[in-house]
């Protein structure tokens, strides 16, 4: 008989079957093993070749599937209204602020900057793939994965949005407001999702809306140093009163 | 004038007032992932999900937005048709024959 582990986002299990076996260390503390048959995903042998194909030769085969299964993990979380999404996640004054761009463009560099220019102010919450959570009375909120990212910094925290920073590199510090028609197409691939079916894209819609009709975004223009960093800081400060992201 | 019928896996949403077709994983390389569209496109739209034909369709855009000009009317559902033509995300669904617009 298989063995069935699981895992715990935002509040809902979700149970695996791994094909190898050591794939299970790269979850650290979030599995634990679980009575029974059922389970919600299992990567098949080609569905890991084909993620192991496009990975750095180096890659192991338990790496590979340890990184395709963000994507199912992520689509099944979509029944209950939570997604992964591509940001480090932190903690400032009660309330999870995300740092959201491409792979490569300085998100943890400002996390980083923010940490050795105000010791002990903020906390990791994700690293890479924080959970972000559409609740009932439409507020978001942000949960830690395992998905940690290369630096492999989290914690077991949850709070609500604050705001979104996208993240772009550039010649010059410059931030401001991100308006609704700038923010969609950058944020759709920020959102981990198939899209296969409607509801899923519905799905991600609504954890969209809900992002950026209550939440206040930014486009930080930047060049990666300390200043670009306080800059980002003062004017969330300014703009949001510092302990309440909503608007 | 031909008949067009929203393409399966298209889904019209609405994100913070803004309205946007999203296509499934299914379509892409055929249709774009996502495409924003005014409120007007939206009305469209969904007429031509719930299978209405030229006629009616000028008629819903007659009443919804007042417009007695049927040239007006003509030319609005076009370039509505044509755009959404032109990014696949309408299928045919056959020939009209008979119609006042065709």
């Amino acid at each position: 008989m298989e063995k069935i582990y699981q895992a715990e986002y935002a509040g809902h299990p979700v149970r695996y079957v791994f094909l190898n076996p050591f794939t299970r260390q790269h979850f650290k503390f979030w599995l634990k093993p679980v009575e029974g048959e059922e389970y919600d995903i299992k990567a098949t042998p080609e569905q890991v070749a084909r993620t192991l194909a496009h990975m750095p030769e180096t890659n192991p085969e338990y790496y590979a599937e340890y990184k395709f299964l963000i994507l199912p993990t992520s689509d099944y979380l979509l029944r209950y209204r939570c997604c992964l999404f591509h940001a480090v996640a932190f903690l400032w004054r009660g309330r999870a602020w995300l740092l959201t761009a491409p792979s490569g463009t300085g998100k943890t560099t400002q996390f980083l900057n923010w940490r050795k220019l105000h010791p002990g102010e903020i906390t990791m919450i994700c690293g890479d793939l924080p959970v972000l959570e559409l609740r009932d009375d439409g507020s978001v909120w942000v949960h830690s994965s395992n998905w940690n990212g290369k630096e492999g910094v989290g914690s077991f925290q949850s709070a609500p949005l604050g705001g979104t920073i996208l993240l772009e590199q550039g010649g010059v510090n410059r931030i401001g407001r991100l308006n609704v028609s700038e923010a969609i197409p950058a944020l759709f691939g920020q959102f981990i999702s198939e899209y296969e079916t409607e509801d899923q894209i519905r799905a991600v819609c609504a954890l969209m809306d809900g992002m950026l009709s209550r939440y206040p975004a930014w486009k930080l223009v930047n060049l990666g140093d300390d200043a670009s960093t306080e800059l980002m800081r003062s004017v969330i400060a300014e703009e949001t009163g510092g302990n309440d992201g909503t608007v | 004038m031909e008949r067009y019928k929203t393409r399966a896996g298209v889904v019209l949403t609405c994100v913070c007032g803004e309205w946007l077709l999203v296509s499934a994983a299914a379509l892409r390389g055929l249709c774009p992932f996502v495409t924003v569209i005014n409120e007007s496109s939206a009305f469209l739209w969904k007429r031509l999900q719930s299978g209405t034909d030229a006629e009616e369709l000028e008629r819903a855009v007659r009443e919804e937005y007042e417009i007695e000009d049927p040239e007006t009317v003509r030319s609005v559902i076009v370039a509505f048709l044509q755009q959404m033509r032109e990014m696949n995300y309408l299928e045919e669904a056959g020939k009209e024959t008979g119609k006042a617009n065709d």
